[in-house]
């Protein structure tokens, strides 16, 4: 790992994973990333990488393969003759399967590059190198005119519902629009009728399709973004960090939606989140990503029964418990078990 | 800096709060509570009418001691904390109650005085560490100003203080960093950084509003170790506001949920999470996902939303979310009262208590909420419809 690793926004941020560095020391998240601990060392990294992988590549049937995805940010220097100096990593040779009608989850914290893999699976972003195999073709050299069939099979639901929605249109041609755009509904009336389903379909209420973004709730423009996303009947829907805008009431209706949607109507789903408790309630299978690599990949029940990079351990410690009594309980067995 | 008259400058007394565990032990010795907030409420006034935004809370905070005040967006924790602090005078902004401090009302201070307790006395750390600290001065300067505001002290003792703090907080090589700016340090740092300001005078209470929200897994946990040993070693008391029964879980002494301006619930750590009683806190409880229990336990959200908070009905503001309040419950807005056989363990919410029981019980074992109700002999919503 060069010094470019880390997240543009947050410098530093990542370099977090070890849990036995005494509070009142120095700390490693100002630390450089080549101090930052086992993960960020490149000798290191390389090898435990295998050694975690848990999960056979290439095997079952799968929606999406991507194989040793790259994403670099050139970093300039000079006003008119701008020359690279250097490169920012965000993505540095992820691999992984979602296959067919399941959950897959990518999680991690801020900067190591999940939704960037997530904005290259949709195209919105174009790899430096690597494969993205959707369905059997590889769109990651696509030209836009060449995407435009596969934009209907991978939809993408947004984290902040304020910002997605156009303020200025209505419910009905916001989830109308993928129809509209790829000529799916013949007439006015059938497009109302469809668009009538979608709303009912999440929990919507129909008879509000004339109503504007602003007359709903956090969690009711979820559900909008969710009947867009689902519109044109996708095969893979991407949900980048759907619910980590949402009080925990509302984020729940939302995760359940999710669910039946995903069960009832057979999707495989890209599932990002930060929260690795929501990401095991959701996800049949997980990747744990850290400073642009995946270094755990493995079931749900497995990762979180037994975490074996040192990096899954220190994410799953730092998660709060909501039961006091647990938290006794591992500050007991912190004497003996250190990580 | 358990006596109100002691009025030394900070920086001297710095010397004592090393490691010395003795101003944690006499913090916590009984007596009058450091903050008392009897009946709070907090109105704005608005083109549609005035919005209750705190309907009459009431609550104390003992030295030395975490308060966690629970609740989602709107309900009031934060601009009931705001209000401690004097942040929401307006002229429009309708403000009843008393909060003492010491046994000095805040509310009624001018805001000359209020200026001499804030920062000094009582302390409050924001959510978003980045918009809080001045993006163009120095950090070192931004806690010299807090310290020379409040003691008379010179610019060279207020700076030693401020490397002392820094140091405090964990910030490697406080005496270069102390000259740094904010857009040096990355999110977790400047969380430091506003924990090393609100705490550099040595305040008896310390408000911290969501403080860790805006910071990754790994990160928040060192914030939240860092507030609790610097607890132990400082004796400050704190009321910690969030939305995450997490945070709270791992932090707080005593818990007060907040539902559409009102407590709803209050108690102990523990019997909070081991005995819950009211059924806003069972919905919270059912509708996070937790490690600690199997995956196929289904959430069970809260249905509906929290009500407008504009011309709210004396009445229990849960009701129409209420799965269980067909058949038991009683006009009007219930009491905050003791539960059977807790005193101390106060609900709002006129439920008898075998029911009660019953229910969570259903629910603790990962039932849904029909099947606790039906269990209860309550008939179901689609029945009464």
């Amino acid at each position: 790992m060069s010094s470019a690793t880390p997240d543009p926004g947050t410098a530093g941020s990542p370099n977090t994973p070890d849990p036995t560095t005494p509070l009142g020391g120095p700390q490693v998240e100002e630390a450089s990333p080549s101090a930052g601990g086992v993960i960020g060392d490149p000798t290191v990294a390389d090898t435990s990488v295998p050694a975690v992988r848990r999960d056979t590549l290439g095997e079952g049937d799968n929606i999406l393969q991507v194989r040793d995805l790259r994403k670099e940010f050139p970093i300039t220097k000079g006003l008119l003759f701008k020359r690279q100096v250097d490169a920012v990593r965000a993505v540095d040779g992820v691999s992984f399967d979602v296959r067919r009608g399941e959950t897959f989850g990518l999680v991690g914290e801020s900067g190591c590059g999940k939704s960037t893999t997530a904005r290259m699976i949709c195209r919105l972003l174009d790899p430096t190198s690597g494969q993205i195999d959707f369905d059997g073709t590889d769109i990651a050299g696509l030209s836009r005119k060449q995407l435009v069939p596969f934009r209907r099979d991978v939809q993408m639901v947004f984290q902040d519902p304020y910002s997605s929605l156009n303020p200025r249109q209505t419910i009905g041609s916001i989830i109308g629009a993928p129809l509209d755009i790829h000529g799916l509904a013949k007439g006015d009336g059938e497009r109302k009728r469809k668009v009538q389903e979608l709303m009912d379909l999440v929990g919507l209420n129909p008879e509000h399709y004339n109503r504007l973004p602003h007359e709903f709730s956090g969690g009711q423009r979820q559900r909008i973004g969710i009947a867009r996303a689902i519109a044109l009947s996708p095969k893979l829907l991407i949900a980048d960090e759907p619910v980590s805008a949402l009080d925990v009431s509302i984020q729940a209706q939302i995760l359940n939606l999710l669910r039946r949607l995903q069960r009832d109507l057979g999707l495989s789903l890209l599932f990002i989140a930060h929260d690795l408790s929501v990401v095991r309630y959701m996800c049949d299978r997980m990747a744990v990503m850290y400073a642009g690599e995946i270094v755990e990949l493995a079931t749900s029940e497995e990762l979180y029964a037994n975490p074996s990079h040192p990096y899954t351990r220190a994410l799953l410690d730092a998660v709060p418990t909501p039961d006091p009594d647990a938290r006794a309980r591992r500050l007991a067995e912190r004497g003996t078990a250190a990580v | 800096m358990t006596d109100p008259q002691d009025h030394t400058p900070a920086p001297e007394r710095a010397t004592a709060t090393g490691t010395s565990p003795a101003g944690g032990d006499a913090g916590r010795r009984a007596g009058a509570p450091l903050l008392e907030v009897r009946d709070l409420r907090v109105g704005f006034g608005s083109e549609d009418g005035l919005v209750q935004a705190v309907g009459g809370i009431s609550y104390t905070v003992e030295a030395g001691r975490t308060l966690g005040i629970v609740g989602e967006s709107g309900s009031g924790k934060s601009v009931s904390s705001m209000t401690l602090m004097g942040l929401t005078r307006s002229p429009s902004t309708k403000i009843e109650g008393e909060v003492l401090f010491e046994g000095r009302d805040l509310l009624t201070m001018s805001t000359d005085e209020l200026r001499k307790v804030r920062g000094n006395e009582i302390a409050m750390i924001f959510q978003d560490p980045l918009s809080s600290l001045h993006p163009f001065y120095r950090i070192g300067d931004q806690i010299i100003e807090g310290v020379r505001a409040h003691n008379d002290v010179t610019k060279k003792q207020a700076k030693a203080r401020a490397v002392e703090m820094l140091g405090l907080v964990g910030i490697p090589d406080p005496g270069r960093r102390v000259d740094a700016y904010p857009h040096e340090f990355s999110g977790g740092m400047r969380q430091r950084v506003m924990i090393a300001m609100a705490l550099a005078n040595d305040p008896k209470l310390l408000i911290a509003d969501e403080p860790t929200t805006a910071l990754d897994v790994t990160v928040q946990k060192q914030i939240l170790e860092l507030m609790d040993r610097l607890q132990r070693e400082l004796g400050t008391a704190i009321v910690m506001i969030t939305h995450d029964l997490g945070v709270v879980a791992e932090t707080a002494d005593d818990i007060a949920v907040m539902y559409a301006g009102r407590i709803v619930e209050r108690a102990s750590v523990h019997d909070l999470f081991s005995h819950p009683r009211h059924p806003y806190t069972w919905g919270l409880l059912r509708s996070i996902p937790r490690l600690d229990l199997p995956r196929d336990v289904e959430l069970v959200p809260v249905d509906g939303r929290p009500p407008s908070l504009i011309g709210l009905p004396d009445d229990c503001s849960f009701r129409e979310r209420c799965p269980y309040a067909a058949g038991c419950c009683r006009p009007g807005m219930p009491d905050l009262l003791g539960a059977d056989g807790a005193p101390d363990h106060q609900v709002r919410c006129t439920m008898p208590p075998e029911r009660r029981a019953t229910i969570w019980q259903v629910l603790a074992d990962g039932g849904t909420p029909q099947e606790a109700a039906t269990k209860a002999g309550i008939p179901q919503p689609e029945e009464v419809a």
